[in-house]
């Protein structure tokens, strides 16, 4: 960008002011209070603006330069070109009339300074930047504090043409919040599984022990009842013996009382009879009295009635040992059948019993395969488990992905940032191996974006260096950093005063090396040395002189 | 002769956590369904192509499946264990009787069993593994005797007999009965029929499940696919821009599933570009009835090229030419998202 005019019709000091600047370096020149920096504060108020704050303070350009005499007239206008092509921009300042006009004067077309024509053409600098880099004022020939952060931040964000509002370490630090949230939500979720995991490995174990259960009662089961059927002892009939015995009690004492009887009656006619024969002997036949006859017939009788009741006894015992038999044969024959039936009975009970056995037994054998089956099944479903779900994978995925992001950043962010540091610093120290004639060659910044010049393998602060070579320093890096932020067109540059501390020698190399210089130049000074130099070496210049 | 053919009915599924109880309840009454299906339609034959059950099946189960069985005792059921419900070595399926007109193909290897007075014999055999890597459904040698022959057939990826389309052309069977893929479709019309799930089990088995119903007439084989409703998945994809609001969003779909019958249930897949301060919100969506999966695959109105062409050699340009040049994958491609969303924000 070239200023091709200027022409102020009112701002703070001056007044219809008319001035062509040539395309490279101009001086201007003028003694104190004949409004430099006024002139200054106009390029950059033209160029970006100038804004009324709300809250007045020292530092308020605005109200500084707001013309005493007429504060609605507060105007003027500029013309520049932008590769090659002229432009024609104008402004009021005066903040109840603000108004600008921007006009391609190749084709006429009107432009428009508030949806940021202006800006482009500018390259997308910011007046912040402008006034670090290329407006170069010697009472802040030191770089603004702020000015180490638009360094960092115009190390990791641009390289080339414009800059940006990127905020890389807000990026960063929302990549960081959200990796967190995708981590938590995935935490979330193993927990779930892994907690229905640890549940089905609990069913898991219960189903284990009741198989094993299960398994020990089949044991038992086969321990207690042997398969086949066990020897059957049929047990005699339980018939009545008490009864038995009793009838053969009674019977023995009818036998007794029988023979008791008929013995008695034996032996008194035995007697009888011996007493009948004595008393024949004694008495010869027919001479008996008759009184031993009736009692020898009464023996008889009594003989007689024993015999028979001897008789009747046999008689009655082989009867009684009849029906003996005949009951014995008959009981037999009811035991027979009876235990027929038992038998019967008894096998029937064991086939159910063993029915029932077996049926248990079965019934044990489907629940230990059923208990099988499920364990199996549950063992798939903790295989199963074990796996991560379709949310997890993609929980997982976005974690991936914003780690991807965040390290991405954080790699290019430096890769840029090295990049444009030693971009930097290779502009920096070729400007001042030119001011300074090789003696200085090699100029760095540090961490803190601290200058740092090379001198006999030492790193030095500018502190460390005489005043003349740390303002060199500066200038160098005012000039390197501000030939980095637009590479395609360089703005015009403002130097206020910079040389001062400079020597003769000093300020004939940088001198030599502004004229070098393809940009637009404009140096203010109020000694005449800068002139003097510049004829003296035929560095060609426009010269603009102010005055009171 | 009439038949049925249905395949992985997976009594029993409980896959996924909450839809437990819905998933199990279908199954079984979709199968009840095809028996009541196959007594009305007096079916000969009932063809059940593998993975009855979910899992190993219990006895408790196989009895009722029995006794689902003996309704039809005019049917003659020929079954297999699929890879599911594979043999294993304490099985049930082992030592289940089976109800007189149930034949399970119980061998490791090819085998048939021959159906009574139909002069039909159905091949087939059982899984012993989960998995069978060999292609055992190639060279199957048939009879031919004038007997009518159903291959009755689990698998068909690499890992479960894997076989192609073009094994069955030359076969001598009659109808091939398969399973195991979800998605029921004719691979050679009235001939080779994948038999598909017949109830969807997981979100992705879309569209209609149901049972083949067929007919073979002098070794001519016709089949007719019939669609059961209990539940059927529908993919719904829909196309987000910046202007469409979230509520705008939920009616449109509220009206969708007004007009859809009440069986179909919904998976909505959010494609397109979304308000980068707006976003979607897909739980939201999850929460509507009959939704039963929302995938959001919205992104951001990003127009790289034009942030390639304006941010070209700062941090936000290089950053989407790093990200394009690595290899493209699901992580890549949302990381490119994630740093463009954050390096934009305010």
């Amino acid at each position: 960008m070239k200023i091709t005019e200027i022409q102020i019709k009112n701002f703070g000091k001056l007044h219809n002011i008319n001035v062509r600047p040539l395309p490279g370096l101009n001086v201007i020149y003028g003694e104190n209070e004949t409004g430099k920096s006024t002139m200054q504060q106009f390029i950059t108020g033209m160029l970006f603006g100038m804004e009324k704050q709300e809250k007045t303070g020292k530092n308020d350009s605005y109200q500084q330069y707001e013309p005493w005499n007429s504060s609605s007239f507060y105007a003027g206008a500029m013309k520049f070109t932008v590769g090659g092509k002229p432009f024609f921009l104008e402004r009021n300042f005066y903040h109840k009339e603000k108004s600008s006009s921007l006009v391609n004067e190749m084709d006429g077309e009107k432009l428009s300074v508030e949806q940021g024509d202006l800006e482009m053409l500018l390259g997308g600098m910011k007046k912040t930047t402008y006034e670090n880099t290329y407006c170069i004022r010697q009472a802040e020939i030191e770089t603004k504090e702020e000015f180490a952060e638009v360094l960092q931040n115009y190390f990791v964000n641009a390289s080339t043409g414009s800059e940006s509002d990127i905020d890389l370490t807000g990026a960063r630090k929302r990549l960081l919040d959200k990796k967190k949230g995708a981590e938590q939500r995935y935490h979330e979720e193993t927990g779930q599984r892994k907690e229905e995991l640890e549940k089905i490995r609990l069913e898991e174990n219960i189903l284990k022990k009741d198989i094993e259960q299960l398994k020990g009662q089949q044991t038992e089961s086969v321990v207690n009842i042997p398969g086949q059927p066990i020897n059957m002892i049929i047990p005699e009939r339980d018939t009545n013996q008490m009864a038995e015995y009793l009838r053969d009690l009674r019977q023995k004492k009818k036998q007794q009382g029988y023979l008791w009887r008929g013995g008695i009656s034996l032996v008194i006619a035995l007697a009888g009879l011996l007493l009948g024969i004595l008393n024949a002997v004694r008495h010869p036949l027919g001479q008996g009295a008759p009184g031993w006859m009736v009692l020898q017939l009464f023996l008889l009788f009594v003989f007689l009635g024993g015999a028979g009741s001897v008789c009747h006894w046999f008689q009655k015992e082989r009867r009684l040992k009849k029906l003996r038999r005949q009951q014995q044969e008959e009981a037999k024959e009811l035991t027979i059948s009876a235990s027929r039936d038992m038998e019967w009975k008894r096998v029937h009970e064991e086939q159910e019993k063993q029915a029932k056995h077996q049926a248990v037994e079965a019934l044990l054998h489907e629940q230990l395969a059923e208990k099988q089956a499920m364990l199996i099944n549950l063992q798939e479903e903790i295989e199963e488990a074990l796996e991560a779900a379709e949310e997890e994978k993609e929980l997982e995925q976005q974690i991936q992905a914003y780690e991807l992001a965040y390290t991405t950043l954080q790699t290019l962010s430096q890769d840029i940032y090295q990049d444009n540091r030693n971009q930097l610093e290779e502009v920096m120290s070729q400007i001042l191996a030119e001011m300074t004639h090789g003696k200085y060659n090699t100029i760095g910044l540090d961490d803190q974006m601290n200058l740092m010049v090379e001198k006999d393998n030492r790193s030095l602060h500018p502190w460390q260096v005489s005043q003349g070579v740390m303002e060199q320093m500066y200038v160098a890096l005012r000039f390197g950093a501000g030939g980095m932020f637009t590479q395609e067109e360089s703005m015009p540059i403002i130097l206020d005063e910079v040389f001062a501390a400079f020597d003769e020698k000093r300020l004939e190399a940088a001198l030599q090396w502004l004229g070098r210089q393809n940009g637009q130049i404009f140096l203010f000074t109020c000694q005449r040395r800068e002139m003097e130099i510049l004829e003296r070496n035929h560095i060609p210049y426009g010269k603009i002189m102010l005055s009171r | 002769m009439k038949f049925i053919h249905i395949a992985d009915i997976h009594l029993g599924a409980k896959s996924g956590r909450e839809r437990k109880k819905a998933m199990d309840s279908y199954s079984w009454q979709a199968f009840s369904d095809v028996i009541r299906k196959a007594g009305e339609e007096q079916v000969q034959i009932l063809l059940i192509a593998g993975d009855l059950f979910h899992r190993q099946p219990l006895v408790r189960e196989l009895k009722e499946v029995n006794y689902q069985f003996s309704r039809i005792p005019q049917t003659q059921v020929v079954l297999m264990a699929g890879n599911r419900d594979y043999l294993a070595p304490e099985s049930c399926y082992r030592t289940f009787p089976w109800g007189e007109n149930v034949h399970f193909l119980k061998q490791e290897h090819m085998d048939y069993v021959e159906l009574e007075g139909m002069d039909t014999r159905v091949y087939g055999f059982s899984y012993y593994h989960k998995e069978i890597t060999e292609p055992l459904y190639q060279n199957i040698k048939v009879k031919k005797d004038g007997f009518c022959n159903i291959l009755l057939a689990h698998g068909g990826d690499e890992k479960h007999v894997p076989f192609r389309s073009n094994d069955f052309v030359q076969c001598d069977f009659d109808y091939v009965a398969l399973g195991h893929v979800h998605k029921p479709v004719e691979i050679v019309k009235n001939k080779v029929v994948m038999a598909g799930a017949l109830q969807p089990i997981e979100f992705s088995d879309t569209g209609e499940h149901g049972c083949f119903l067929g007919e073979i007439k002098e070794h001519k084989c016709t089949v007719e696919f019939i669609p059961l409703h209990y539940c059927e998945y529908v993919p719904l994809n829909l196309k987000v821009s910046p202007e469409i609001g979230q509520s705008a969003l939920k009616e449109f779909i509220t009206a969708r599933l007004r007009v859809a019958p009440e069986y179909q249930k919904f998976k909505i897949t959010l494609s397109g570009f979304c308000d980068e301060e707006h976003p979607v919100d897909a739980e939201e969506l999850k929460k509507m009835d009959r939704v039963v999966q929302v995938v959001d695959k919205c992104r951001a109105d990003y127009d790289f090229e034009k942030l390639k062409l304006k941010y070209g050699q700062q941090i936000l340009g290089r950053y989407i030419r790093t990200l394009e040049e690595m290899p493209q994958n699901e992580v890549t491609k949302k990381a490119l998202y994630y740093g463009v969303e954050a390096l934009m924000a305010e």
